[in-house]
């Protein structure tokens, strides 16, 4: 505590002097250990700051926002599993819905059971409405409902990079 | 407000700094000697250099500043490798997309270029100071040779790095320079005496250096791998020798 005090008493004695006084004699010095250290901020600004050189500013990767198709080509009252881009289509009169395959659970593809008119997952038994919503099996939520929207040129869009409520349908 | 000074007390004054660095500033000769020797960095030079060793005039600075550009071509080096791929349809494709498209990769392949050529330049004038000061004569004959070697590395990371963009540049670059390998004396099959060892064209030093007898995708993984690790790897171990001989042979030579 003591010597706290005494700190801080030195520190009120110099307040009346300049920030930071360095004589004529290593001016050279100080300036070329402010270029170092500034060229060195600079560099790692660059190399890992945001938007910098680890920051990839072209993904080789598929597009999160796709088109499936033209309305007209899924039929009324159906569920299309479109495998590759991980997502179901679901048609119920002229309402579309895109429902994501992976399972709530542990990630697992889950499938369409037309018969039993529900989702079922392979893995660990766990089913869900056709609407996505979860009743049987370890699944603590339902299934992701992506954004469906209808482009300029008449065709579903998905874009699996917005997850919208479970609720929301595109009526076309 | 002494800003700076009581922040440096406040870093330096605590028991994990002096547990990294055990001797502190205390300008006594003695001193000045344990930090050099105590430090994994340092200790390669000498404690002590004499004052015609810090003379710019003397030295030139040159294999100074060739183990800096070195450094420099090291870290930039390892940053590139990030974006880059060498593998024949993508390693051109890797190279333009680092100067269109990666930020800051412009300016780190252009700038690895130019200390690659840069560095070329240093090692030469370090090796004619070298012999206009006399410092290749005893006991310094040995350090020479690593020198020698450490020169002929340089060239060689020099001519591997080139074939790696993969662009027209390179490809004849490497044409030309691998069609001497093909007349060198007994290892090369166009070579004079290249009928004692038996060289074909699918079996002499140029079909070592290109993994084939064509300029292919083995000759561009063996670039790389050259370029990338092996000779850097070797021209590290050989550094070491050649600062350490320095020292072990009494020091930065002198005037004559």
């Amino acid at each position: 505590m003591e010597a706290k005090e005494k700190t801080r008493r030195n520190t009120s004695e110099t307040e009346g002097r300049i920030w930071f006084n360095f004589s004529r004699r290593n001016f050279l010095t100080v300036a070329g250990w402010g270029l170092f250290f500034a060229t060195i901020g600079a560099y790692l600004s660059q190399i890992l700051g945001y938007k910098g050189f680890f920051y990839p500013k072209v993904l080789f990767e598929p597009s999160p926002k796709f088109a499936v198709g033209e309305p007209k080509s899924f039929l009324e009252n159906s569920v299309t599993t479109l495998k590759s881009r991980k997502i179901f289509v679901v048609r119920d009169g002229n309402s579309f819905k895109a429902i994501s395959v992976v399972c709530q659970h542990l990630g697992c593809a889950v499938e369409f059971s037309k018969e039993k008119n529900i989702f079922e997952c392979p893995c660990h038994g766990s089913k869900y409405y056709r609407n996505g919503v979860n009743f049987a099996g370890p699944a603590p939520r339902p299934l992701s409902h992506f954004e469906v929207v209808l482009s300029d040129n008449g065709k579903l869009v998905v874009d699996t990079s917005k997850i919208v409520p479970i609720e929301t349908e595109l009526i076309v | 407000m002494k800003l700076i000074p009581d922040l440096i007390k406040k870093i330096t004054d605590n028991e994990i700094w002096r547990s990294v660095f055990r001797h502190g500033y205390a300008d006594t000769p003695r001193n000045r000697v344990l930090q050099i020797i105590s430090n994994i960095w340092l200790h390669l030079h000498p404690a002590k250099v004499r004052e015609h060793g810090t003379k710019i005039r003397f030295t030139w600075c040159m294999g100074g500043i060739t183990f800096f550009i070195f450094l420099f071509e090291t870290i930039t080096g390892i940053l590139l490798m990030f974006y880059y791929v060498p593998d024949v349809n993508r390693a051109y494709a890797d190279i333009v997309d680092l100067m269109y498209v990666v930020p800051f990769g412009r300016f780190l392949r252009n700038s690895h270029r130019w200390g690659a050529h840069a560095m070329v330049i240093t090692v030469s004038i370090h090796m004619f100071r070298v012999f206009l000061t006399g410092s290749y004569k005893p006991p310094r004959q040995f350090n020479w040779v690593v020198g020698v070697i450490l020169l002929v590395l340089t060239f060689l990371l020099s001519f591997t790095g080139y074939l790696l963009p993969w662009d027209q540049l390179g490809y004849w670059a490497i044409t030309v320079g691998t069609n001497m390998a093909r007349a060198t004396p007994f290892l090369g099959h166009e070579g004079p005496f290249a009928y004692i060892l038996g060289m074909r064209a699918d079996n002499d030093v140029r079909f070592a250096l290109l993994g084939g007898t064509m300029i292919e995708a083995p000759a561009l993984l063996r670039a790389y791998v050259w370029h990338c690790i092996a000779i850097p790897v070797m021209a590290s171990a050989l550094m070491m020798v050649h600062f350490w001989r320095v020292r072990k042979d009494g020091g930065i030579s002198g005037p004559l």
